[in-house]
């Protein structure tokens, strides 16, 4: 079973692995005492001490909080429930505009805005760019993930938590 | 000769609900015809011909061709009756972006600039970074100092114009209600709320929407 330093996973997680030291790692069978590993060093990473729970999405953790299950961006920000969709507690710019979509794209090349429009989701504190939904006009906000926590420790990690 | 064009990917839409993570979803893709062109004196010459259009703003087909040059953003298209020396191009686009543009490492981006994916003017509207062509050594030069400006001018922006979600509602919801959706769109949404109660529940309940409330021009 193939066997990781915290240096290597480090890495890793900055994208910082040339192709030849990045493909054995995926070729190979998946250490067990990865998922305890990364927790590790993202919990380094941050600068706050709530226990990180499951990293969600870039930037984004569910963290444990006086017992509950709340949503933390790193820069400390908290969105709270993770059964509830993070997304509306963004600030939020809409490109709905030819003029706004032809500033990511070049001519021809982006979404006509009577078709699809781009939103932007911000962290309210940090403004950091969390996510983005190319969608019809109207459309409700899209929830991306919601993980049962219980069960992936229960049944895959078999710990408790 | 005909030859029958279709769109093999998006036209006018994207095929994909997002980027991930912050990453801008992937360019569309657009057709492009040149007609009554004179590549037959372009060949005896051995002149340059466009073999891409890697800035459609600043188009190689324009400046390398005499000829009728058309790009058609739908993503199908009728059959194209083409004669000798007639050119089409396909433009296909890449994947999707990952993660927020402006954490993208500097060196990653100039290699996009050498490898001409990106034009300058995307790269600094994207990932807010400053470039100049060196023109003697051929390649790309980033501005560091202007970079960081740039970038954190964006993230100003970002506050500037961006709504709280209880604005952005208001806002998305007066779409719908005041009827200001394209036909298309709007049939769309009339036909998945006609065939799914359970997609109906989604839409009316998100926006809040009466009961009785019905997409209009349907």
């Amino acid at each position: 079973m193939a066997s990781y330093d915290k240096k290597t996973l480090e890495r890793l997680i900055d994208g910082d692995l040339n192709w030849s030291e990045l493909r054995n790692i995926i070729a190979e069978s998946k250490d067990l005492d990865r998922f305890e590993k990364i927790l590790g060093i993202l919990q380094e990473k941050v600068d706050w001490n709530e226990k990180i729970l499951l990293p969600l999405h870039e930037h984004l953790y569910i963290v444990l909080k006086h017992g509950e299950r709340i949503v933390k961006c790193d820069c400390g920000y908290e969105f709270g429930d993770y059964k509830k969709n993070w997304k509306l507690k963004c600030r939020i710019n809409v490109r709905d505009t030819e003029h706004e979509i032809n500033e990511l794209y070049p001519k021809d090349m982006g979404c006509h805005p009577l078709w699809m429009e781009i939103r932007e989701f911000f962290c309210p504190n940090c403004l950091v760019l969390l996510e983005t939904e190319s969608v019809p006009p109207g459309y409700p906000v899209i929830f991306n993930f919601l993980p049962d926590i219980d069960t992936f420790y229960k049944k895959w990690l078999k710990k408790s938590l | 000769m005909f030859i029958n064009f279709f769109g093999a990917r998006d036209g006018l839409a994207f095929h994909g609900s997002g980027g991930m993570h912050g990453g801008y979803p992937h360019a569309t893709g657009y057709r492009l015809i040149a007609k009554n062109t004179n590549m037959e004196e372009i060949i005896r010459n051995q002149d340059p011909y466009p073999i891409a259009d890697a800035d459609p703003n600043n188009g190689d087909f324009e400046k390398l061709l005499v000829a009728d040059i058309i790009r058609k953003s739908h993503c199908s298209i009728y059959p194209v009756n083409l004669k000798n020396y007639d050119l089409v191009h396909f433009a296909l686009s890449g994947g999707p972006g990952y993660g927020d543009p402006i954490e993208r490492s500097l060196a990653a981006v100039k290699q996009d600039l050498d490898d001409e994916i990106y034009t300058s003017e995307i790269v600094e509207n994207v990932y807010g970074v400053k470039v100049k062509y060196n023109e003697a050594k051929k390649e790309w030069i980033i501005d560091k100092e202007a970079t960081s400006e740039c970038r954190r001018n964006m993230i100003k922006r970002r506050e500037e114009e961006s709504m709280t979600f209880d604005e952005f509602w208001e806002y998305e919801r007066t779409k719908i209600i005041e009827n200001n959706l394209s036909e298309h769109v709007t049939r769309m949404y009339s036909e998945s709320i006609e065939h799914s109660t359970k997609w109906k529940n989604i839409f009316y309940e998100f926006w809040k929407l009466d009961e009785d409330f019905k997409m209009e021009g349907i």
